[in-house]
């Protein structure tokens, strides 16, 4: 445990705890009409590739007993997916407290694509610890579009560590919801080893009461002619806290790379916090590299005006708020997904009535 | 109906930050009445409207204001807005995010539900709305737009008379609508505004321009100087300011 990067998130007190564990782990899985050779089986099953250790902390009471299970999900070459692949991941009915590791593998081969949408959810649990890890492999020209919607419980804590290696010409779209939680921590990691691997990482986090969530991102450019682009909105209000940490290395050798990255926050109380830095390493001299973070507040002059319409206070800030967020919805080119994304956006406001019924 | 009570000003002092802008400032208007207000730059005319409608950091230290049978100042700026007071902005508020449809109906029917009247659903909204988009020629492109944003000083001024001839208000304080626009968009806007005279409802327009005032012909025109009304007459007075300027007052 790098002290640094944990600067800002505390899981002290959930090392010190005794877990309970579950012998049977089923995340549901659904899809539609899955071409010939597409495999989706429990890693078990699998012939596994290298394993990559969690980088999170184990409580020592767990030390040599933790049991990973998971999921292994193959696309074979030139297969191209046309309705996404959901995963849902319902932590329901556990004692406390729980630990549940797990662990995917997506492996894409050549010029296949494919959509998966990652959901977290909780139903009658409290206080668990959800230990994900999620490795993916892209072959030469392969895309995924990687969705996650973490919908937690308040009193869980929820880490995911996801490491990307992405081969040339390969594509890499993600989105991160966060929703829920109570301590979140997501490290995304992505590899661009070979020229024209292109990321796009995108995300949105949603964080109150006491919510904590921790967005870390690593994206290397290890290869020439590779780009990144990357852009987290969050909206942090009451006594909540958001971490945004986006490093983006250049190697030496790694010419006419092109990296942007954007971080935008808006605070909706006075003792909501939000900590965010950008980490650029960069060693190669012929790049373009562009990042910048804002923090901001509801813009009183625009809630001026629309009081002046008759508009309540009320609605005028939330109105302000999910147009906030909602742009960061309109990358997402799914439309179904994008419409799961809004409705999640739209239960975050409490109170959201007349919201609801003005929207689409 | 004509002559019935709209506003009355009395004695009326405000200040910005701790600046004071206003003082001793008196005016009454009643229903079916058309007000010009003109006056040098930095009079108080926006500050005025400003105040009215309640812009936080205005503030009145003096003085009363009756808007029909309320003390003004001991509404919230929706419950003025919901009582019929409308301000149209000088300089328009753009709102990044806020789909312009959505915050028009919103503000359509919190006005409606406030009067007891059933708010549109979506469907009849849009009919609506597109009637009188197209009586200012404004292109349906603009609806879908965040409110204001990226638009053309004309165009948000358009965007204020849509929302004006939306809301009905009772009175309508329209603070230089026709600043910037050219001559085809005066005469659209002016033709709204006209639209709108009715022996139950007033009309204040902040102008610089005597060219609104051939369009739009007031009952009472007002000079504000330095912060109070110095001058009042017919709309010969404003022909006479366009010839001799304020210089005199
Ligand atoms: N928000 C503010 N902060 C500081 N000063 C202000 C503010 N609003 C108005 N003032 C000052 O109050 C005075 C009156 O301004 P106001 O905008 O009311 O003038 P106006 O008559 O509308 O002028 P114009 O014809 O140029 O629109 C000016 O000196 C102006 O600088
Ligand atoms: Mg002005």
């Amino acid at each position: 445990m790098k002290t640094e990067t944990w600067k800002y998130t505390n899981i002290k007190k959930w090392l010190e705890r005794d877990y309970q564990t579950i012998d049977s782990y089923a995340p549901i899985i659904d899809y539609n009409e899955l071409p010939e050779g597409v495999i989706i089986c429990p890693l078990a099953d699998a012939s596994k590739q290298a394993d990559i250790p969690s980088p999170y902390p184990l409580p020592q009471a767990l030390e040599g007993k933790l049991k990973e299970q998971g999921f292994f999900i193959y696309i074979p070459k030139n297969v191209v997916l046309k309705n996404p692949i959901y995963i849902t991941d319902i932590a329901a009915q556990l004692d406390d407290p729980t630990v549940l590791p797990a662990r995917f593998q997506i492996l894409l081969e050549e010029n296949s694509v494919a959509t998966i949408v990652h959901k977290f959810e909780a139903n009658d649990a409290n206080h668990y610890w959800r230990r994900q890890v999620t490795e993916i492999n892209l072959a030469p020209n392969a895309q995924l579009n990687y969705y996650q919607d973490q919908n937690e419980a308040p009193t869980s804590l929820h880490t995911h560590y996801i490491a990307v290696q992405q081969g040339r010409d390969s594509q890499f779209n993600s989105f991160t919801l966060d929703n829920g939680g109570g301590i979140v921590r997501t490290d995304l990691h992505t590899k661009l080893h070979d020229v024209n691997a292109t990321c796009h990482l995108n995300g949105l986090y949603l964080v109150k009461n006491k919510q904590h969530v921790d967005n870390h991102t690593i994206i290397e450019h290890l290869a020439p002619h590779t780009q990144s682009s990357e852009h987290y909105k969050g909206i942090v209000a009451d006594q909540a806290r958001a971490v945004f940490n986006g490093r983006i290395y250049v190697a030496p050798h790694a010419q006419k790379v092109v990296s942007e990255q954007h971080n935008e926050n808006l605070l909706l109380s006075k003792q909501a916090e939000i900590d965010t830095k950008p980490e650029l390493e960069i060693y190669a001299d012929d790049v373009q590299c562009a990042h910048g973070a804002t923090v901001g507040q509801l813009d009183r002059d625009a809630i001026f005006y629309m009081t002046t319409r008759g508009i309540d206070e009320e609605l005028a800030k939330q109105l302000l708020t999910y147009g906030f967020a909602h742009e960061m919805l309109n990358s997402i080119s799914h439309d179904e997904i994008r419409a799961l994304f809004n409705t999640q956006l739209l239960t975050w406001f409490s109170n959201n009535q007349e919201l609801e019924d003005l929207l689409p | 109906m004509i002559g019935e009570k709209m506003l009355t000003i009395k004695n009326l002092a405000a200040t910005v930050g701790d600046k004071i802008i206003l003082h001793d400032l008196n005016l009454t208007v009643k229903a079916g009445e058309v007000h010009a207000i003109m006056g040098p730059n930095g009079s108080g005319k926006s500050t005025l409207g400003n105040v009215l409608a309640g812009r936080e950091g205005y503030t009145a230290t003096a003085g009363t204001v009756e808007f029909l049978d309320h003390n003004l100042f001991a509404l919230s700026t929706e419950e003025r807005a919901r009582k019929g007071l409308f301000l149209s902005f000088q300089y328009p508020i753009e709102i990044p995010g806020v789909t312009n449809i959505y915050f028009l109906r919103a503000a359509v029917n919190a006005v409606r539900k406030s009067r007891g009247d059933e708010p549109y659903d979506a469907m009849d909204f849009i009919k609506l709305i597109k009637e009188k988009a197209k009586f200012l020629h404004m292109d349906e492109g603009f609806l879908y737009r965040d409110v204001n944003k990226g638009f053309s000083g004309g165009e948000k001024k358009r965007n204020e008379i849509l929302q004006l001839l939306l809301l009905e208000p009772k009175l309508a304080i329209l603070d230089e609508i026709d600043s910037g626009l050219d001559i085809d968009a005066l005469k659209i806007i002016s033709d709204g505004i006209n639209q709108l005279r009715r022996s139950d409802r007033a009309i204040i327009l902040v102008t610089h321009y005597q060219r609104l005032l051939d369009h739009v012909i007031p009952d009472y025109v007002h000079v504000l100087s330095k912060g109070k009304i110095v001058k009042s007459g017919g709309p010969e007075l404003a022909k006479e300011l366009e010839q001799t300027g304020y210089a005199g007052l």
